[in-house]
């Protein structure tokens, strides 16, 4: 570990060779307790590797990728012709759009709980593909 | 009366980008143009300053501003427009961070990626809000392109803080402080394995994690079972989204500033770190090294025993701690309201005159 590469600061307010020598110092003397791993966050997508699943499954799948998180209202009153209705729809727009809001927050949620689904039942298709799995022949 | 009006895909308090909107909405009209918000998704709280798209009118002479961060039916809605468009980029964040987060920002940010450079040919100028978002434009192909750094109100400066957060943190322990919402590119995991290593040196230490858990997905759940895994559920604190008097709280009674964020298209609360006097450590990522200007401390390896000697040095060395905060107040200059704004007023004053 090279300290003057990992630590960029201002040098013409600090001494960096103190500060590096300070760091240094410390870091020689405490015995920091390391954790073995820490836990990760699953940021990709499982893959699938054996191609064993048949087309209509791979569809499937495509299908659900491309719906998963798609709930959502758009407000919509309806057309305004004449004075009357403008006035009515002036009326109704501010109810309107509260009600589709925590609509829309509840179906924000439920897109999360659908995007889990969608990502445990990748990895359960992703292990039963695995090469190595009972059921794959 | 010539007009610039604004779209912004969602408007909530608090909101960085709307914000921004809002400021320049006032800026607008103090120079007598015509000026409202539009949006895509409205707070209900907002009701009464933002309004949704779908009701915008178009005139033929309007000049539309538009707070590019996510593709959405929004942005189809501009871009099939035939007037004068501006571009706002607050960049998009790479949708692989957003894997496991909310589906509709990574749905929006995938398509954000795709579609901006079909915004090249149809924008008169593409400001970005810093050199960093800037490279983007230039490689989607804008012709023309500007600096303009986030502008945000003064508020928060001058507020004052929440009395009873502010006891309740002023109580001798060291306030590790992170803002900004949970999302993967944040790393908050990487601030827990700092505090992990920082607690052998200061057992007293905590992190506050403030900001918004909205779109966090299985992240969030992921960042508290990470604590309760390393023994740390009692040392971090979420605290969700807060008033600006909370905000001032958090930033007023914290030791140390640390972001170690890996996608970041501005940054704004390096620059309240810098007003709070607050000094800042910071992973070397995307646009984070731009905003800090050469001050603060900048890591480019999450080394986190390192990290941790170097949180201990901000906080037990003053010499250091005050050098290092005097280089951020000059920087923070760079980001005053009054001076973006007046960049804002020469940037829009030549695009009304062509």
């Amino acid at each position: 570990m090279n300290l003057d590469e990992l630590i960029q600061l201002d040098e013409t307010r600090l001494d960096k060779t103190a500060v590096l020598q300070q760091i240094e110092q410390n870091l020689a003397k405490r015995q920091f307790n390391h954790p073995t791993s820490f836990p990760t966050f699953q940021l990709q997508a499982d893959g699938l590797a054996n191609n064993t699943l048949s087309a209509e499954l791979r569809q499937t799948l495509a299908q659900l990728n491309e719906q998963v998180g798609q709930l959502w209202l758009d407000p919509q009153l309806p057309p305004a012709h004449t004075i009357t209705q403008q006035f009515s729809n002036w009326l109704k727009r501010p109810f309107h759009q509260l009600v589709v809001f925590y609509v829309n927050k509840l179906g924000e949620q439920q897109n999360e709980i659908n995007d889990q689904m969608r990502h445990i039942l990748r990895r359960l298709i992703a292990e039963i593909d695995r090469p190595d799995h009972p059921t794959t022949s | 009366m010539a007009t610039i009006h604004q779209f912004v895909t969602g408007a909530m308090p608090g909101n960085a980008i709307y914000n921004e909107a809002l400021i320049m909405q006032q800026a607008l009209r103090s120079w007598g143009l015509r000026s409202d918000i539009f949006a895509e998704r409205i707070h209900p709280g907002l009701q009464k300053d933002v309004v949704l798209y779908s009701q915008y009118h178009p005139q033929a002479e309007d000049v539309l501003l538009f707070h590019y961060s996510l593709g959405s039916a929004l942005s189809d809605y501009l871009l099939a427009l035939p007037q004068k468009l501006l571009l706002r980029y607050h960049n998009v964040t790479p949708p692989h961070f957003l894997v496991g987060a909310n589906p509709w920002l990574r749905t929006g940010a995938a398509k954000g990626r795709h579609d901006l450079p079909l915004f090249a040919n149809r924008t008169a100028l593409a400001l970005a809000d810093s050199s960093f978002n800037e490279q983007d434009l230039v490689a989607a192909g804008f012709p023309q392109t500007a600096v303009l750094p986030l502008v945000q109100p003064d508020e928060l400066f001058h507020i004052q803080p929440d009395s009873a957060l502010l006891n309740q943190l002023s109580d001798g322990r060291t306030n590790l402080l992170f803002v900004g919402r949970i999302a993967p590119n944040k790393r908050q995991e990487d601030l827990l394995k700092t505090l992990y290593f920082y607690r052998q040196i200061d057992p007293t230490a905590r992190l506050h994690l403030v900001g918004s858990e909205d779109g966090a997905g299985g992240y969030g759940r992921f960042l508290r079972t990470f604590a309760q895994e390393v023994g740390l559920e009692a040392q971090v604190q979420f605290s969700g989204h807060v008033s600006l008097t909370q905000l001032a709280a958090y930033y007023r009674t914290a030791s140390v500033y640390i972001c170690l964020s890996e996608h970041e298209g501005f940054c704004q609360p390096l620059v309240e770190s810098m007003r709070f006097e607050l000094p800042i450590i910071a992973y070397a990522s995307t646009a984070v090294p731009g905003t800090l200007g050469g001050t603060g401390i900048l890591i480019q390896q999450k080394h986190y025993p390192v990290l941790a000697e170097l949180i201990h040095l901000l906080v037990t060395d003053r010499a250091m701690r005050e050098s290092i905060i005097a280089g951020q107040t000059e920087r923070a200059a760079a980001f005053a309201t009054d001076k973006l704004l007046a960049e804002f007023e020469g940037w829009m004053t030549a695009v009304l005159n062509n």
